[in-house]
């Protein structure tokens, strides 16, 4: 008999509706068997678990109890080891990151240079985001001498993204919609566009008042009166062709530099993109 | 294990997917599943009964990469052994024994890559590694539901209730079990294949030129003529009839339309007479008929806390 738990109702119930089922049957033997199992399912036995019956069935569905033994002592593994996934992981259920990738494959067709059209500008505020988290998760771990490698664990936090954006890579150099791989123009407007969000995220941070004399402006002057105004954000000139290198070097010194870095540094490694495309995907243990 | 070469059927209307598609859904994850995955990577360590916890890191990543795209994840873990399965499970553990028997000798005589392969197939799940798991889960705030059964009927539940959006497995049963989205082997780049049983079952036949795939999209509105014919290709309730392919098993049905007419037939074909089964697959098939997810009549609130 195949029961089920009901997590909305608290309550174990038969999988199938016995109503419809012994409606749209005609075979008698079937009826019988539903019809038995149907008077087994009432109130009365409500801790029924087909053959088996369960006085705390709440507490074993929802994992409180040891799955073999039924009882609230589990049988686990070290707490050690409890310790160390719960810490390896809990960096990645607490933050939440935002992957937003638009990729449009018209577009992609269209443009010679578009070998990285996401949107990656997420990353910045992600950042933003991780390092509060860094933060807390250091305050807590100094009490708790928990030593954690939080550059390490940054790094993973973006893991995801990253092989995210390897296998898109994948998919588009197999798609033949890239030719050729530039970084020039498709980076530089994408940094671009980092160091316009940057800006704008500074300038709020800063209260974004800054006190202008404008000394066209004389009846100002002559009142003495200073306007505060927000500071606009500005995006920084790339007019002359900056070398991808030199300028991923200028941004390192900075505080985003270092997520950056890690993007390109994986995208530039051709072995890691050619093992994964030759190993895309992971076979089943099951088959 | 699934039904036996559904998916081969299924494989035209299988598409190839992100998660990303899927983002601010909620998800029943068949953990089993995973953890069998998990404990491949350390399967010498298992085999020769050192501990490893490494089978907690498959697990957990998925889990961690589907919340990166918010989706909401109930991991449901396999509770009680069902007794029609009971004969099926016995002959996997005997399998299983044997294997790990085979693997341990042949790595005491140093063929440590052939010995491998033995160990990745005498695989088992203790308790301790279902408790751990539930326990780092629970205090990751992931939600955890123990079935009091299988992990597939209470997913194939959870989906038709309204309380999930799809689930993820690695086998075909949730597809007898009446579950319309379910995305398999997914990748921890996010990728998966995809089946939308809902799609499938309102496109048209005639654009349809596989036979078997055909005759799957007409019985597909049928939920019971769809669980006889899974039953038929094999399942775990009942191991397949010999002989019996998917090309077999469609031209009977084409033939004779109703189940019990096609089983009459096949004690006339000469491959089929001797079969033993063919009355084991009867009663199999009765009990089947229990198995089978309808939704219920009153539709449960999606606001699932506990």
């Amino acid at each position: 008999m195949q029961t089920v738990y009901n997590p909305i109702e608290n309550k174990l119930q038969p999988l199938n509706n016995f109503q419809i089922d012994i409606i749209s049957n005609n075979d008698k033997t079937i009826k019988d068997l539903i019809m038995k199992y149907s008077e087994l399912c009432t109130k009365e036995n409500e801790n029924f678990l087909g053959d088996t019956r369960i006085e705390n069935f709440q507490e074993f569905c929802n994992g409180d109890l040891d799955v073999k033994t039924l009882k609230k002592e589990k049988k686990l593994e070290s707490s050690e080891i409890t310790e160390k996934y719960f810490n390896k992981f809990r960096y990645n259920f607490k933050s939440k990151i935002q992957i937003n990738p638009k990729i449009n494959l018209e577009e992609i067709q269209n443009e010679e240079f578009s070998d990285l059209n996401y949107d990656i500008s997420h990353w910045y505020e992600n950042s933003n985001e991780n390092k509060a988290n860094d933060n807390y998760i250091q305050q807590n771990e100094s009490n708790d001498n928990h030593n954690l490698n939080l550059d390490k664990k940054m790094i993973d936090g973006y893991e995801i993204e990253m092989q995210y954006c390897i296998n898109e890579s994948i998919k588009l150099q197999q798609q033949k919609q890239i030719k050729k791989v530039s970084f020039d123009k498709s980076v530089n407007d994408e940094l671009r566009e980092i160091m316009k969000i940057k800006e704008s995220l500074m300038a709020e941070e800063n209260n974004g008042l800054m006190k202008i004399n404008n000394s066209n402006n004389s009846a100002i002057n002559n009142s003495k009166i200073s306007i505060n105004f927000p500071k606009t954000p500005e995006i920084k000139k790339l007019s002359t062709p900056v070398k991808f290198n030199e300028f991923i070097n200028q941004e390192n010194e900075k505080s985003t530099g270092k997520n950056i870095k890690s993007l390109f540094d994986i995208l530039e490694k051709e072995k890691e993109i050619n093992f994964l495309s030759s190993n895309p995907v992971i076979e089943s243990p099951l088959k | 294990m699934g039904i036996n070469e559904l998916l081969k059927i299924l494989k035209p209307i299988i598409t190839e997917n992100h998660i990303s598609t899927l983002k601010g859904k909620t998800a029943a994850v068949d953990m089993m599943a995973w953890i069998y995955r998990g404990v491949y990577a350390s399967a010498v360590d298992h085999g020769q009964g050192k501990d490893s916890s490494l089978y907690l890191n498959f697990p957990l990543k998925m889990l961690a990469l589907l919340h990166s795209y918010e989706i909401e994840c109930i991991a449901v873990f396999d509770g009680f052994n069902l007794k029609a399965k009971e004969s099926v499970e016995e002959s996997r553990n005997e399998n299983k024994e044997k294997n790990l028997e085979l693997a341990q000798k042949l790595f005491s005589e140093g063929k440590e890559e052939e010995s491998k392969k033995i160990f990745r197939r005498a695989l088992k799940i203790k308790s301790k590694m279902i408790n751990t798991l539930i326990d780092i889960l629970k205090k990751l705030n992931v939600r955890v539901i123990v079935a009091p059964y299988e992990a597939d009927s209470q997913i194939s539940f959870l989906c038709n209730n309204g309380l999930a959006d799809f689930a993820i497995t690695e086998d075909s049963d949730l597809i007898p079990f009446g579950v319309n989205k379910i995305a398999f082997k997914l990748h921890n780049t996010g990728y998966f294949s995809y089946l939308d049983m809902e799609t499938f079952r309102n496109s048209s036949i005639e654009n349809i030129s596989d036979p078997s795939l055909k005759f799957l999209r007409k019985i597909s509105s049928n939920h019971l003529r769809l669980v006889e014919f899974c039953v038929l290709l094999g399942c775990d309730y009942l191991t397949s009839i010999k002989g019996l392919g998917i090309k077999t098993a469609v031209n009977l049905y084409e033939t004779y339309e109703k189940t019990e007419t096609v089983l009459h037939q096949m004690k006339f074909i000469e491959k089929f007479k001797k079969n033993i089964l063919m009355d084991i697959w009867k009663n199999s098939r009765n009990v089947w008929h229990c198995f089978s997810c309808r939704p219920s009549t009153t539709q449960l609130k999606t606001n699932c806390n506990h």
